[in-house]
């Protein structure tokens, strides 16, 4: 009886361990493919203000539908970045089309100032004044100068904090938009868990839009690196990138 | 330099970095000689983690003044004629897009940090020059500053589509 009841077990073990790793593999490869599609296929640089409208008025009526978009904010630079994308988003995206929805933003735990630009955002006059918004605030992985070994351990605590705010807290975006430093790569790693999951729960699943820091120019960041195979959406604003990596998509200076 | 451009003031910015070497160079009385010579009447310097230099003389004819941090340097910017930036991505473009004239000097440094990737794109397009401590008196003295290429205008559509492509994403 205990021999029978250890057989299946391991089987119904085996068998889930064999669904997310084919699971895995099918994502993977499902984002490869897309990627390459499109890096074929897209060319920004000739994509003006005009092609953009007749572009859009083309896309089917959205209405009622909420827009649920995770963005990380890295710090500094990054945030500032981030901001404008938001505001172009905000200004040229939301008229007529995705005009509801709530922006969920990702912020280190030592980092007030980010949160202060994601709220000037959302105020009365702000270009995503329509949308509702969040803080889900990660403890930081790394402070300036700590030591490894310890880094150790606050990473892994970091990253528990954020899975369990992420996974449990939360329910799947429609997107997320990272552009930056090492705050990103745990988030996007347990989205892509998620992703994985979900697909073999047949559930909503997350886009993954990576936008490469304009002062990168002859070679990715290194969070670019690790996140190049795992993004749906891979933007840089060098023409040298373009040259050098075969998925990615050249959008011009978009700040 | 030619002589329908002349420079009322100047901005030199270090951002959050540690540059003496720069902010020393601006106080020397060579330099501060050249932008008199080239009609520079106000200089603003932000030094940064850096020491403070004390002026020896009051500058000459020039109006000096320093400041440490501010929260945002756009202000600035906005304020002066041209502006020498050390090479951070936020003063090269800020300073940019206001169509500033902008010299930019390395930090020999930081010379191989990815930091100056960005400022050596921008001087190797043609939109900002270079310069070394040593150099910037030089190259003051002798740079057409109309030579200058203006910054090409940001264009938000790619990405703005990409995000409503996303979004409006079904399988």
């Amino acid at each position: 009886m205990l021999m029978e009841v250890g057989v299946v077990l391991s089987g119904a073990l085996a068998l889930v361990l064999f669904l997310l790793f084919w699971s895995t593999y099918k994502e993977y490869s499902d984002i490869r493919r897309y990627r390459q599609n499109i890096s074929t296929s897209a060319n920004w640089s000739v994509w003006q203000e005009k092609d953009f409208e007749s572009w859009r008025n083309q896309l089917p009526c959205m209405e009622g539908r909420e827009v649920s978009l995770f963005v990380v904010l890295g710090s500094g630079g990054h945030t500032a970045e981030m901001i404008q994308i938001l505001q172009a988003f905000g200004r040229h995206g939301l008229d007529s089309f995705c005009v509801h929805g709530k922006v969920t933003y990702i912020v280190a735990s030592s980092d007030p100032h980010s949160m202060v630009r994601a709220r000037c955002l959302h105020e009365k006059n702000g270009v995503l004044a329509s949308y509702s918004y969040q803080f889900l605030v990660i403890p930081r992985s790394r402070y300036v100068g700590q030591s490894y070994f310890s880094s150790i351990f606050s990473t892994s605590y970091s990253l528990v904090v954020s899975w369990w705010k992420i996974i449990v807290g939360t329910e799947a975006p429609d997107i997320l938009l990272c552009n930056g430093p090492g705050t990103c790569v745990p988030i996007v790693l347990i989205t892509f868990v998620r992703n994985v999951v979900h697909r073999l729960l047949q559930k909503r699943r997350t886009r993954i839009v990576f936008i490469e820091s304009v002062a990168r120019v002859h070679s990715l960041s290194l969070s670019g690196r690790i996140l190049y195979p795992l993004a749906h959406r891979f933007l840089v604003q060098w023409p040298e990138l373009r040259d050098k990596y075969p998925r990615v998509e050249y959008i011009g200076l978009c700040l | 330099m030619s002589e329908e451009l002349r420079f009322g003031r100047v901005f030199v910015t270090v951002g959050s970095t540690q540059f003496d070497q720069l902010i020393f160079a601006v106080h020397q009385q060579s330099f501060l000689e050249t932008l008199h010579s080239l009609g520079v009447q106000e200089l603003r310097i932000q030094y940064g983690k850096g020491r403070f230099f004390p002026l020896e003389e009051d500058g000459g004819k020039l109006k000096v003044e320093s400041f440490r941090y501010k929260p945002s340097i756009v202000e600035d910017i906005n304020w002066a004629d041209l502006v020498i930036s050390h090479g951070g991505a936020g003063s090269i473009l800020e300073s940019l897009r206001a169509k500033k004239k902008l010299i930019i000097v390395v930090n020999e440094k930081l010379m191989h940090n990815h930091q100056m990737e960005l400022a050596e794109a921008m001087v190797r397009n043609g939109y900002a020059f270079l310069a070394s401590t040593d150099s910037l008196v030089e190259t003051l003295k002798n740079a057409d500053f109309r030579e200058l290429k203006p910054l090409p205008e940001p264009n938000v559509f790619p990405v703005v589509t990409v995000l409503l492509q996303e979004v409006s994403f079904t399988e």
